[in-house]
C-alpha cells in the first residue's frame, strides 16, 4: 500500500474526492401509469397515486485523500455499487456533491465530463462481461487512449505492451481475444485498460469476488504494485471483510444506503464501536479450526430500502437497541423482552398458555408494571391467535418508542476517540451516549 | 450403527468425453464420511470437486460417464464395476450396483439430499414452496397430504422461516436469497437423509446470512444427527464445521487431515500455499503469498506430481513420478508429496525445479 507520506506535498492539499449528502433514489415504477394503484373498494376513486422510491444511497458524506485506499464494505443490497456508479456520473445523483480534485462532478456538462473521466476510471466485477469478446486485447487496452486523443498509433501499441507487461501479461498477449485468458488474466487486462489513461483514481467494484482464492492474492499483490508505481488513488467496494482488511488504509461501512461508520482499517477492525460493524465482523468465519465458535449471528434479512426503518435503519436488527427511556427495566429483561418481541414477529413458537410463554421468554415477572401489562396483553393476543395485533403492540409499545427509532443518527466522530477521523452514526455513540460492551 | 463408514467412495473415476479429447474431472479419489460427520472437500474451481460429488449421486450427464471406481452408501452400492471390461472396452456394471430405478426411489432425497450452490435454480418458479416441500415428503415418506404439510411447516420453522404457515404458499421468488437456501436445507431435512451433501450452499449469499445458515447446520446435525459432506473453496467455513478435509487438486486428493491438523501443520504444498493466499479477517496480514500460475485443464494434466509446475518444493523427480495419497504423519494425516520419506522417491537428492516455474499468470489458455 502506498503510505499518503510519499506525496508530501500533496497531504497538505485538499482530499482528491470529496462526496458530501450523495443521494440516489430510484423510481421503482415503470411506465406511464406505473405508479398508479387500482383498488376498487367501491366507494371512492379506485385509482390512487402511489409512486415507490428506492433509496438506494442516501446522505453519503466521505473522502478519500490522495494515494489513499478506501474499503466500502457492506451487503448486498446495500448501495455499494449505486454508490460507485453515481460518484463516476454513469448514473446521475438526486441531490448531492462529488468535488474531484476541487470540481464538482455533478455540475458538469457532458463533454467535460468525459474529458475529466480520464482521470477516473473503473474495474468491475465480472471480468468476462466487461471484455469484449470480439476485440483485440491490444485494442481494448488502446481504446480509452484513442477515445481521449492520447498518442499516435505506435505510441498507443507501445502504451498497451508496456501496461500488460505492468499488470504481469505477456507482451504478446496484445493480438489475442479475450476468450484465451482466464479469469484472473482478464482481469489483470481490465486494469491495464483502465491505467491506459494514467488515471488518478481508480473504483474498483468487487473485483476480485468472481475469482479463486489463489487468483484473488495474485491480483490484490498487483493492486498494491501498481498503485505504488503509479501513484493511485482506490476505492475499494468489496462484501468480503478479509480482502477489505487487507487492501485498505481505511474504511467505510454502509448499510441500507448509509454509512454507518468511517474509519482507519486497524482500528476499525480491532475496535468496531457501531453494532452493525461489530456483528458483521463477528459473523465471518475465521480460517482457524482453534477459534472456532466464537461467531455472533445477526438475525433477519436487511429491509427494504423502498420503506427503510424509521430513525436508524440498522435498528429492525440492532442487537443493542436502546431501551425507551420511559421504562425502567434491566439490560437482562429488555433483552429478554426483544427475543418475544423477534419471536412474536416471526411466530416461532406454538402458543398454548399465557404462563408457559411468560415462562419460555421471561425470568420472572418484569420490575416495569407497565412493561409487564404490555408482554402480557400481547401473549394474551397471540393466545388468542391474533398474532398481528401482538407483533402491533409489541412494535408501537417497545421498538416504536427507542430513540433509535425516532430519530436518525448522523456520521460523527466519537468522544474520547483522538482523532476525528473515526466517525461513527449509532446513538450510543452521540454526545451523551456510553460505548458498548464487546459481545 | 456399525464400524463401516457411512459412505466410501474408493478411486472413483470420472470422465468427460469431449471433441477436444477427454477431460479426467476426477481421477482417482477416495474418501469417507463416517457416521455423524462434517466432512470438507476443499479446492478451487476447476478441481473436480462438484464433479466427485454429483458422481456419488450418479447425477453426471453425458459427456461425462463414472468409468472406474467404486461407491458405498450404508451398504449399498452405488457405483461398483468387474475387474474385467465387458467386450466392447466399457466398463461392466457389477450386479449389486443399484439401478438408476434404485438410485432414484431408494437413494437420492430420501437417504442422500443434495444443497445446491443457488437456490433460485433449484426450486421450481411456479410452485410454491410450501407444495414443492410436501410432495417430497408426501413422496418420500409415505405420509397422507395432511400430515406431508403439516411437516413440512414443521420444517420451515425449524430451519427459521418466519411465519411458516402464512409462507408456505408463497413461491420462491417472494423469498430472500438466505431464506431460499434454508428451505433448501428444510427440503434435504424433509426426508431426514442420513447424508446431506452440499456444494457450495452459502457462496451466493451474504456473511451475516452465511453465519445464520452455519449455526443452523450445526444446531440441525445436533438434532438429526446427519453427516455432511461439505464442498467449498472458503478456508473460514471449512474452519469453522470440518472435521476432516479432503483437499482436492486438479481432479486429486491431495491431502486428507483433521481440521486442526490441516491449518496447523498442512502437509503438501498446495494446502500450504492456499492457506498463505487468503487474507485474515481476524488480523492483518502483511503480504500475500500466492500461488503462482492458474490450474491446468483436466485434458492434459502435467506428468508426474499434477501440482508440479506451479510448486515451490517442486524437485526433478517430481516431473516423472506422480505421487499417490499415502500416510505422511503418526498421527494419520494423508498427502500426494514426494518430499515425505514415506513416498521413498529419491527426493532429497533430486535437482529443485524452482527456477522453471512460470512467470505469474503464465502462458496458458483457457
Amino acid at each position: 500500500m502506498t503510505d499518503v507520506s510519499s506525496h508530501p506535498e500533496e497531504s497538505e492539499e485538499d482530499p482528491l474526492v470529496r462526496v458530501s449528502g450523495l443521494t440516489k433514489h430510484f423510481d421503482n415504477s415503470s411506465g406511464l401509469l406505473g405508479s398508479y394503484e387500482f383498488a376498487p373498494d367501491g366507494l371512492s376513486f379506485p385509482f390512487t397515486h402511489n409512486p415507490e422510491t428506492v433509496r438506494a444511497v442516501d446522505g453519503v458524506s466521505f473522502e478519500i485523500e490522495q494515494g489513499e485506499t478506501l474499503g466500502l464494505v457492506g451487503e448486498s443490497g446495500c448501495g455499494k455499487s449505486t454508490l460507485a456508479r453515481v460518484l463516476l456520473q454513469l448514473l446521475s445523483p438526486t441531490d448531492g456533491d462529488i468535488h474531484f480534485q476541487g470540481e464538482n462532478l455533478a455540475e458538469l456538462s457532458n463533454e467535460a465530463l468525459r474529458q475529466r473521466r480520464e482521470d477516473i476510471q473503473m474495474i468491475f466485477q465480472d471480468p468476462q462481461s466487461s471484455l469484449d469478446p470480439r476485440m483485440k486485447i491490444g485494442a481494448i487496452i488502446e481504446e480509452p487512449m484513442e477515445a481521449h486523443g492520447l498518442r499516435d498509433a505506435t505510441g498507443r501499441e507501445q502504451r498497451a505492451k508496456e501496461l500488460l507487461e505492468s499488470v504481469g501479461l505477456e507482451p504478446q498477449y496484445y493480438d489475442r481475444y479475450p476468450h484465451e485468458f482466464s479469469g484472473g488474466q482478464r482481469q489483470r487486462i481490465n486494469l491495464a485498460r483502465a491505467l491506459s489513461v494514467d488515471p488518478d483514481f481508480v473504483v474498483l467494484d468487487e473485483p476480485t469476488s468472481a475469482l479463486d482464492v489463489s487468483i484473488q492474492a495474485q491480483i490484490l499483490n498487483t493492486l498494491q504494485d501498481l498503485q505504488t508505481e503509479f501513484g493511485l488513488t482506490y476505492l475499494f467496494i468489496s462484501h468480503d471483510l478479509s480482502v477489505i482488511r487487507h487492501i485498505s488504509d481505511r474504511v467505510a461501512v454502509m448499510y441500507l444506503g448509509e454509512l454507518v461508520e468511517v474509519g482507519d482499517v486497524d482500528r476499525l477492525f480491532e475496535d468496531p464501536r457501531h453494532p452493525y460493524t461489530q456483528a458483521l465482523l463477528s459473523s465471518i468465519p475465521v480460517p482457524d479450526p482453534r477459534s472456532r465458535g466464537e461467531r455472533s449471528v445477526l438475525h433477519g434479512d436487511v429491509p427494504s430500502p423502498i420503506n427503510p426503518p424509521s430513525g436508524c435503519r440498522f435498528r429492525t436488527r440492532c442487537p443493542a437497541l436502546i431501551v425507551p427511556a420511559e421504562y425502567d427495566i434491566s439490560d437482562s429483561e429488555w433483552a429478554d423482552v426483544r427475543e418475544l418481541i423477534r419471536a412474536v414477529d416471526r411466530r416461532s413458537f406454538d402458543a398454548d398458555s399465557v404462563s408457559h410463554i411468560q415462562e419460555q421468554f421471561l425470568d420472572g415477572r418484569l420490575t416495569d408494571t407497565r412493561c409487564q401489562e404490555v408482554v402480557t396483553e400481547a401473549i394474551e393476543h397471540t393466545v388468542a391467535d391474533e398474532w398481528e395485533r401482538a407483533t402491533e403492540l409489541l412494535q408501537t409499545e417497545f421498538a416504536e418508542k427507542s430513540v433509535c427509532a425516532e430519530t436518525a443518527p448522523s456520521l460523527d466522530s466519537i468522544t474520547g476517540e483522538p482523532t476525528t477521523d473515526r466517525r461513527v452514526a449509532c446513538h450510543l455513540h452521540g454526545s451523551e451516549g456510553e460505548p458498548i460492551q464487546h459481545e | 450403527m456399525s464400524d463401516t463408514p457411512l459412505l466410501k467412495v474408493e478411486n472413483l473415476k470420472t470422465q468427460f468425453f469431449t471433441e477436444a479429447g477427454t477431460v479426467r474431472a476426477v481421477d482417482g479419489v477416495s474418501f469417507t464420511v463416517e457416521r455423524g460427520e462434517i466432512v470438507g472437500l476443499v479446492g478451487e474451481s476447476g478441481a473436480g470437486k462438484s464433479v466427485a460429488v454429483r458422481s456419488i449421486l450418479r447425477l453426471i450427464d453425458s459427456p461425462g460417464h463414472i468409468v472406474g471406481g467404486e461407491i458405498t452408501f450404508d451398504g449399498k452400492t452405488v457405483v461398483g464395476f468387474e475387474d474385467e471390461p465387458g467386450t466392447d472396452g466399457e466398463p461392466t456394471r457389477r450386479e449389486e450396483m443399484l439401478t438408476n430405478t434404485e438410485m432414484r426411489s431408494q437413494i437420492r432425497g430420501s437417504e442422500i439430499a443434495l444443497i445446491f450452490q443457488d437456490p433460485m435454480e433449484s426450486l421450481n418458479p411456479v410452485f410454491t414452496v410450501g407444495g414443492q416441500l410436501r410432495e417430497l415428503i408426501e413422496l418420500n415418506r409415505g405420509l397422507s397430504k395432511q400430515a406431508a404439510r403439516d411437516r413440512a411447516i414443521e420444517i420451515l420453522r425449524e430451519v427459521g422461516i418466519p411465519q411458516p404457515a402464512e409462507r408456505f404458499d408463497d413461491y420462491p421468488h417472494q423469498f430472500s436469497g438466505g431464506m431460499r437456501q434454508r428451505v433448501l436445507i428444510a427440503m434435504a431435512l424433509g426426508c431426514e437423509p442420513k447424508l446431506i451433501v452440499a456444494d457450495e450452499p452459502t457462496t451466493a449469499l451474504d456473511v451475516t446470512v452465511e453465519g445464520q445458515i452455519l449455526d443452523l447446520v450445526y444446531d440441525l446435525q445436533d438434532k438429526y444427527d446427519a453427516s455432511f459432506l461439505w464442498v467449498t473453496h472458503d478456508m473460514g467455513i471449512v474452519a469453522e464445521i470440518c472435521d476432516r478435509v479432503n483437499v482436492m487438486y486438479l481432479g486429486e486428493v491431495v491431502e486428507r487431515a483433521s481440521v486442526d491438523d490441516l491449518f496447523y501443520n498442512p502437509q503438501h504444498p498446495y494446502t500450504e500455499a492456499l492457506l498463505n493466499s487468503i487474507p485474515r479477517p481476524d488480523q492483518s496480514t502483511e503480504d500475500l503469498q500466492p500461488l503462482e500460475g492458474a490450474m491446468p485443464e483436466p485434458i492434459n494434466p502435467p506428468s508426474g506430481c499434477r501440482f508440479h509446475d506451479r510448486c515451490p518444493e517442486a524437485r526433478e523427480v517430481c516431473q516423472r513420478t506422480h505421487p499417490d495419497l499415502r500416510t505422511v504423519t503418526e498421527a494419520g494425516q494423508y498427502a500426494a508429496c514426494l518430499k515425505h520419506d514415506a513416498f521413498e522417491a529419491a527426493y532429497e537428492t533430486s535437482r529443485p525445479l524452482t527456477d522453471e516455474s512460470p512467470a505469474a499468470g503464465g502462458d496458458r489458455r483457457e
